[in-house]
């Protein structure tokens, strides 16, 4: 046990010049692609009178209260369904825990067209176009965030200091508040600020659920700059909302800041289920499946039908026609962004952890990729990337590069904390034995994270799969993604359309989860390779 | 270090970027940018290709609204050569913002002259028309013994309380062109008619496909039997079907429709301004004008093409459909979807 993991690499001028040059890198990286097309839109379409003007409508000052309160409420709603299967994952081992884990995190990686299309299907009538309708489906998305960022947390906890803290006579509730949550804080405080970022800028599913009467910011931002043309206004809408999120993010990370960095040295062995928990644990266990499960269902049920016949017309035609195309434009976008987004993340989280105060300026830097309006960037880098040889508008890796950014907040946020977990010893022992500062990188840091780098390349390839917000902004090629497909194929006609839609999503839902299943058996892998 | 560092990260960024250009030396391909409904016969435009020596590559840049923004941002940089799919309701922005290098098409004089007039310099080529009405489910209506409603003002009445459901005028271009023709119907008392609606308790959805396919009583398990849709959904309804019905589950109301012209033009900018215009041409040439009824489910605009009888024999045309100057749309679309809002969504 060690309570101080963050000198990784021992010589610290080696080591802030690597953080240095890596923060250097990432600044760079979302300042070309983000910062840029941002201020090139700003500029082209914003005039003072766009900012009074939206700035004093009443409207957009409704369209901020309803976004935070229904993004609050789903932060609360996701804690309170994902806790006890977090509790049970994090804490431990048990047969199907993968699985399980696996299974709660499909949800998060699909389109949300495709799921809220979905939870119109399964929830009953009088349930649609309502508050509840949108913030289940937030939760629904959430639950993955919650069981793999305060689940990892969980499960680095060492079981002993409760038990013994229990044997001096601590009650439970003394254990949680004094040993547990100060430990949890900064998970929990984390996982809250992205799933508020991605609650409160939610759009396809407060359009297709909450119905036309509610409105976040960013779903009227689309309407401003699609459906009346007032691209000005929609851009300042974008600033208000990145000016607000800041704020709110900033206060929650002040609020729940932890500076506690107290983990294990070895990774953990957790233990096993307790005879008594067992049927607890299986309620809590189906519940979840069931919970994540019936919506997918309802999709493949759905590309099974045509109109009230059962019929595998969709999947045959599916398969004939846009099928191939759409798979390969998938695939070469998910792979280029998953290879292009690792290396990028890798950098970020040498910035992170080498880094004291920039360190944590890169942290939030990755969070703010959230917070900014997709719509608005997609249009930013419509008007940005558009001359001479650096016209990428109808280059297929354009879109890769768009969804690096998606899938920065997510990944760092996995290398961080195994780059933290790797034991000082190490280093120090590879520096006795002769390696210098990049020797001890390739060879001690890069080979105790290769289970981690997996991971993050397999979550950035399933975000890349399933992002729809770029990708249908910026056209390509010919070839589409597999969710800007089954978004076209939905607001066509015919019913058989409608089913390959359901058709393709179902499929989407496999090849995310197949995606999946590759982390996990990686970090199964890297478990074993670490003696677990 | 530091210098080689750099150094490699200029060397990585330019390979990166000049592996991406590819010369299309030998022959021309235009980009033919529409929108997602644009779903012409696999193969169209291989005779066009072989005549002129013009490839086409389809791209599909979102729904019409989508498409025009883009355009808008674009202009006199585009990212495509010809767009096609601005209708009516939309073609004043595109007009304002000087995105369309004007075109007199060889098949000029063959179109319908009224879509023509509506854009008099060529900025835009009428291709396609189609028009927006009241669909009812017939079975829905017979099994009760009520008269479905054949007008707007009908639609007010008690009877039909709780029956329509209506695509967002503001997200939806269907759903657009119903609100505009309750203006063209009503003039200035249309926000009382919308407030009557209210009270009648119409359904407003986000997109005419929640609309329609979840819903529309005759397309989905939903609970109205009256949608706002197209004229020609109801032999959608008929040729999608398999087995085919004898005769179209749903009707139009023939007096609640507002014409939809689509347009498209060469975007100014292009480099491939002359293939571009041919282009045009062969777009509102009777041999692409023929294929659009049954793919699209539009009415071609080029009187010489040919309609599928099967296609006459299920859709509808009405005689006198409700229409708005586009110069009048332009003034005062985002005036009225806001009171719409307003009245509706607020």
């Amino acid at each position: 046990m060690n309570l101080s993991t963050r000198n990784t690499t021992t010589d610290p001028i080696v080591r802030h010049a690597i953080g240095r040059w890596a923060a250097g890198a990432v600044v760079l990286w979302v300042t070309v692609f983000l910062g840029l097309p941002i201020t090139v839109i700003t500029a082209g379409n914003v005039a003072m009178d766009d900012v009074t003007r939206v700035l004093t409508q009443q409207s957009t000052w409704r369209l901020v209260w309803f976004s935070t309160w229904q993004a609050v409420l789903s932060v609360l709603v996701t804690f309170v369904i994902s806790g006890p299967v977090t509790w049970l994952i994090g804490r431990h081992q048990f047969h199907g825990r993968r699985v399980l884990r696996a299974i709660s995190t499909v949800s998060f990686l699909l389109p949300s067209v495709v799921v809220a299309t979905a939870f119109l299907a399964v929830l009953p009538r009088s349930l649609h176009y309502t508050v509840f309708a949108v913030i289940v489906a937030h939760a629904y998305f959430n639950i993955a965030v919650v069981v793999r960022v305060v689940g990892a947390r969980l499960e680095l906890l060492e079981p002993q200091l409760a038990g013994v803290a229990r044997t001096l006579g601590a009650s439970p509730i003394v254990v949680m508040r004094t040993i547990t949550w100060p430990l949890v804080r900064g998970a929990v405080s984390s996982a809250a600020s992205v799933m508020f970022l991605y609650c409160f800028t939610s759009f396809a599913v407060v359009r297709v659920l909450g119905g036309p009467r509610r409105s976040t910011l960013e779903s009227d931002i689309a309407l401003r700059a699609f459906g009346i043309g007032d691209v000005g206004g929609a851009t300042v809408l974008a600033l208000v909302q990145l000016a607000y999120i800041c704020v709110v993010v900033g206060i929650i990370r002040l609020l729940m800041r932890s500076d506690i960095a107290y983990v294990r040295a070895a990774p953990p062995v957790l233990p096993a289920l307790p005879h008594q928990c067992r049927s607890i644990a299986s309620v809590i266990g189906s519940v979840t499946v069931v919970f994540v499960v019936t919506p997918l269902v309802a999709l493949f049920w759905r590309s099974l039908h045509v109109r009230d016949r059962m019929s595998l017309e969709a999947w045959r035609s599916l398969f004939d026609t846009a099928l191939a195309e759409s798979l390969r434009a998938s695939a070469r976008t998910a792979l280029v962004a998953g290879v292009l987004g690792t290396l990028l993340c890798c950098i970020a989280t040498l910035a992170v952890v080498h880094l004291r105060r920039g360190g944590r300026a890169i942290d939030a830097l990755t969070l703010l990729t959230l917070a900014m309006s997709p719509v608005t960037v997609g249009l930013g880098l419509i008007v940005t990337f558009d001359s001479g040889w650096f016209d990428w508008r109808d280059r297929w890796w354009f879109v890769a590069i768009a969804h690096t950014l998606v899938a920065f907040p997510l990944a760092v946020r996995v290398l961080v904390p195994a780059w933290r977990t790797t034991p000082v010893g190490l280093h120090h022992a590879a520096a006795v034995l002769g390696a210098n500062g990049w020797r001890r990188l390739v060879d001690v840091d890069l080979r105790r994270m290769r289970p981690a780098l997996v991971a993050a390349l397999g979550l950035i390839i399933a975000v890349s799969l399933g992002e729809f917000g770029a990708a249908s902004m910026l056209s390509r090629d010919g070839a589409e993604t597999m969710p800007v497909a089954i978004n076209r194929l939905l607001s066509r006609t015919g019913d058989v359309v409608r089913a390959q839609a359901f058709a393709m999503a179902s499929l989407l839902v496999v090849v995310c989860t197949a995606a999946l299943i590759v982390v996990e058996s990686a970090m199964k892998r890297g478990d074993h390779a670490a003696g677990r | 270090m530091r210098h080689r560092f750099l150094i490699a990260l200029v060397c990585l960024a330019t390979t990166a970027c000049t592996a991406g250009g590819n010369g299309d030396a030998e022959y021309v391909t235009l980009r033919l940018l529409a929108h997602d409904s644009f779903t012409p016969t696999e193969g169209i435009f291989d005779s066009f290709t072989e005549e002129t020596g013009i490839a086409v590559e389809i791209v599909r840049g979102g729904d019409a609204g989508t498409l025009v923004t883009k355009a808008v941002l674009a202009s006199g940089n585009p990212e495509a050569d010809v767009l096609w799919g601005v209708d009516n309701t939309l073609l004043s922005r595109v007009l304002d913002a000087d995105v369309f290098v004007p075109h007199v098409s060889v098949h000029r004089d063959d179109l319908d002259q009224s879509a023509v007039a509506l854009a008099p310099n060529g900025e835009v080529t009428p291709v396609d028309s189609g028009d927006v009405c009241i669909n009812y489910d017939k079975a829905w209506f017979s099994e009760r013994n009520i008269t479905p409603p054949l007008t707007l003002q009908a639609i007010s009445s008690p009877t039909y309380r709780n029956l329509l459901v209506v695509p967002n005028p503001v997200s939806s271009s269907p759903g657009l062109a119903f609100l505009l023709a309750s203006i063209a119907e009503f003039g200035d008392g249309w926000q009382e008619w919308w407030m009557l609606l209210r009270d009648n308790n119409v359904l407003i959805v986000e997109s005419w496909s929640d609309a329609y396919y979840g819903h529309f009583t005759a397309a989905s398990d939903g609970s109205r039997p009256l949608v706002v849709s197209y004229a020609t959904s109801p032999p959608a309804e008929v040729l999608f079907a398999n087995p085919r019905p004898p005769e179209a589950p749903t009707a139009v109301a023939a007096l609640t429709c507002f014409r939809q012209y689509e347009f498209a033009g060469i975007l100014r900018g292009t480099k491939h301004e002359g293939p571009a215009r041919l282009l045009i041409d062969f777009l509102v040439s009777p041999k692409f004008q023929n294929d659009l009824p049954l793919t699209q489910f539009v009415w071609p605009i080029n009187t010489n093409s040919n309609v599928p009888q099967e296609f006459l024999d299920y859709a509808l045309r009405p005689e006198n459909p409700l229409t708005i100057d586009p110069v009048v749309i332009a003034t005062r679309r985002a005036e009225w979807l806001d009171q719409f809002s307003d009245i509706m969504l607020r």
